[in-house]
């Protein structure tokens, strides 16, 4: 089996990752792993900006970087792993968060219902939803890598409201891209639990450790998060 | 031939806060003050991270407030009135699809609320705002667009659909339908803008008269006969209030649409809404009596193309079933 795995800034973590265990010598539990790089542009238009009306544009071209690698769309034993969506940083980084209420249970603040929400979310992963629809279109078989959770510690620094207003905000936006994950039958590799802190973001220890980096992951998160994905896929092969 | 001197203004406006509510012509009399530099009052804003083509989805920057389209006058002295705490309409919800909607402003949301608590979050969010508009405005802009409206039996409540179109469910034992007249409408405004002026003594009114038909009525009526009643009706009480208070103005965007000399010439081809050019000639005539501020510069807006007017005009045409 091959996966070809793709996306976003968080991709880089797993990558490093991936080279630590190949300086170990592991045999990736026999599955081959490509990463594709994306030039820039390309980068910036298809993570980052959502609504860009040049996004055909650019999922045609993904499409076609994509073919370059020899990627047989059709072929049972190719997958494509995307990280990207679920990143839900554009939103919980906005300085201005600790003015809205995302909870009935939230009284202070303005009331965002819950229509409301699901468009923010669904807008801000309008990007990413539409390219896998476009890879499934083509016959490629996708799977989703989860992003990082936040780093509270981090955005205290940044005077951002984690428990109140990040942790409720971040947890309802994953919620809803699972729902249409789901929806599109594209399975989802979560996030190692032991990674995640009792506040609901984060492990610091797994921070890439530069000072003005808020999101990004160390190699050793990369570590954890490959040999997850290592693992669901020699579990589906040793299932088919 | 061009029709000049359409309009004179009674006062100035150019450097005054300007608040809007209405039906869904007055979208394009606020759409055109902000474009224009003009001091638009918007009380309520989108979040900040709702993309902007959303925003018209749900009910951001259409008007002063959220309110949505208020078509009577009754609607809009009760919307006062309720802000103000001075009326409680014993229906505060509309079921829908499994949630609730607001009879008031039904479908200000694409989807139905999820419950009671949501809807009522929202709901008293939204009246602190129409509050701001009467503290803070200096003119307050009012299309009157209908005379036709459904009221609750019970309490009085006037809707801007017919209950059952976007939520709820017709009743006749509950509702009835009522085409307002002459005299009620003029005693509604008259007591709307004495209410305002409690609060706010230098607020002034600029009424103008939708040039949009009716889709559809729910009198036994041909509906072009019905069109032509209720905005005469209308121009009429409009006229009337202009003559009698001096802070009262009246602007013609009704007659500069459906005048015979243009022939329908402004008109989309569907005979009833108004083209752009239509709207642009309108709000031109408008700048020439109160031209934008000088040192103001031209805000974006969305391009004309993707600027929806949200008209629940349509929903209208339930009325006439349900008559």
């Amino acid at each position: 089996m091959k996966l070809f795995i793709t996306g976003d800034s968080h991709i880089a973590a797993i990558k490093r990752g991936y080279h630590i265990l190949k300086g170990q010598n592991d045999s990736f539990g026999g599955l081959e792993i490509v990463f594709m790089r994306t030039d820039s542009e390309m980068r910036k238009s298809m993570y980052i900006d959502a609504l860009t009306p040049k996004l055909p544009k650019y999922i045609s071209l993904y499409l076609r970087e994509l073919r370059k690698l020899k990627l047989e769309f059709h072929n049972p034993d190719m997958w494509v792993g995307l990280s990207g969506p679920m990143m839900d940083s554009f939103v919980t980084r906005r300085p201005d968060l600790d003015k809205y209420a995302f909870s009935d249970a939230d009284t202070e603040g303005i009331p965002v219902s819950k229509a409301m929400r699901e468009a923010i979310v669904l807008d801000d992963q309008h990007h990413h939803l539409e390219l896998i629809r476009e890879l499934k279109k083509a016959g490629a078989k996708v799977f989703v890598i989860e992003a990082p959770l936040p780093f509270l510690e981090l955005y205290e620094k940044l005077n951002l409201p984690p428990e109140k207003k990040v942790v409720p905000f971040s947890q309802l936006y994953r919620q809803r891209v699972k729902q249409a994950l789901a929806e599109m039958d594209v399975p989802l590799i979560e996030i190692p639990e032991h990674c995640v802190n009792d506040r609901g973001g984060m492990k610091i220890e797994y921070h890439v450790g530069k000072e003005d980096d808020f999101h990004h992951c160390s190699p050793e998160y990369g570590v954890l998060m490959l040999k997850k994905i290592i693992d669901h896929f020699t579990k589906v092969t040793s299932t088919a | 031939m061009e029709i000049t001197d359409w309009y004179i203004g009674k006062y100035k406006i150019t450097n005054k806060v300007i608040a809007t509510a209405g039906s869904c012509f007055a979208q394009h009399i606020g759409r055109h003050l902000y474009k224009n530099g003009f001091r638009y009052l918007d009380t309520e804003p989108p979040p900040s991270f709702m993309k902007r083509e959303r925003h018209n989805d749900f009910g951001y920057g259409i008007y002063s407030a959220r309110y949505g389209n208020i078509y009577t006058a009754k609607q809009l002295l009760q919307l006062f009135d309720r802000a103000h705490g001075e009326y409680v309409p014993e229906e505060l919800y509309w079921e829908k699809d499994g949630g609730y909607v607001d009879p008031f402003r039904p479908t200000i949301e694409p989807k139905p609320f999820v419950d009671k608590d949501e809807l009522d979050a929202q709901r008293n969010y939204h009246l602190s705002f129409v509050r701001e508009i009467f503290t803070k405005a200096h003119i307050f802009v009012f299309t009157l667009g209908l005379t036709e409206g459904w009221v609750n039996k019970n309490d009085g409540a006037v809707y801007p659909v017919a209950p059952g179109v976007s939520g709820g469910s017709y009743d006749p034992k509950k509702y009835f339908f009522k085409n307002f007249r002459f005299n009620e409408i003029q005693a509604d405004l008259i007591k709307f803008m004495e209410k305002v002026k409690t609060i706010n003594p230098a607020m002034r009114f600029l009424f103008t008269v939708s040039p949009v038909p009716l889709m559809a009525t729910a009198t036994n009526q041909n509906v072009i006969v019905a069109t032509s009643y209720s905005k005469s009706v209308l121009r009429a009480v409009a006229g009337t209030l202009a003559e009698r208070y001096k802070f009262v103005d009246y602007f013609p965007s009704y007659e500069i649409i459906t005048t015979h000399v243009n022939q329908g010439m402004f008109y989309n081809p569907d005979k009833r809404t108004i083209a752009d050019y239509g709207v642009e000639h309108v709000m031109s005539q408008f700048f020439k009596a109160h031209p934008p501020p000088r040192r103001a510069k031209k805000r974006p807006v969305e391009e004309d193309d993707a600027f929806d007017v949200q008209c629940d005009e349509e929903l209208l045409e339930a009325f006439g079933e349900k008559a």
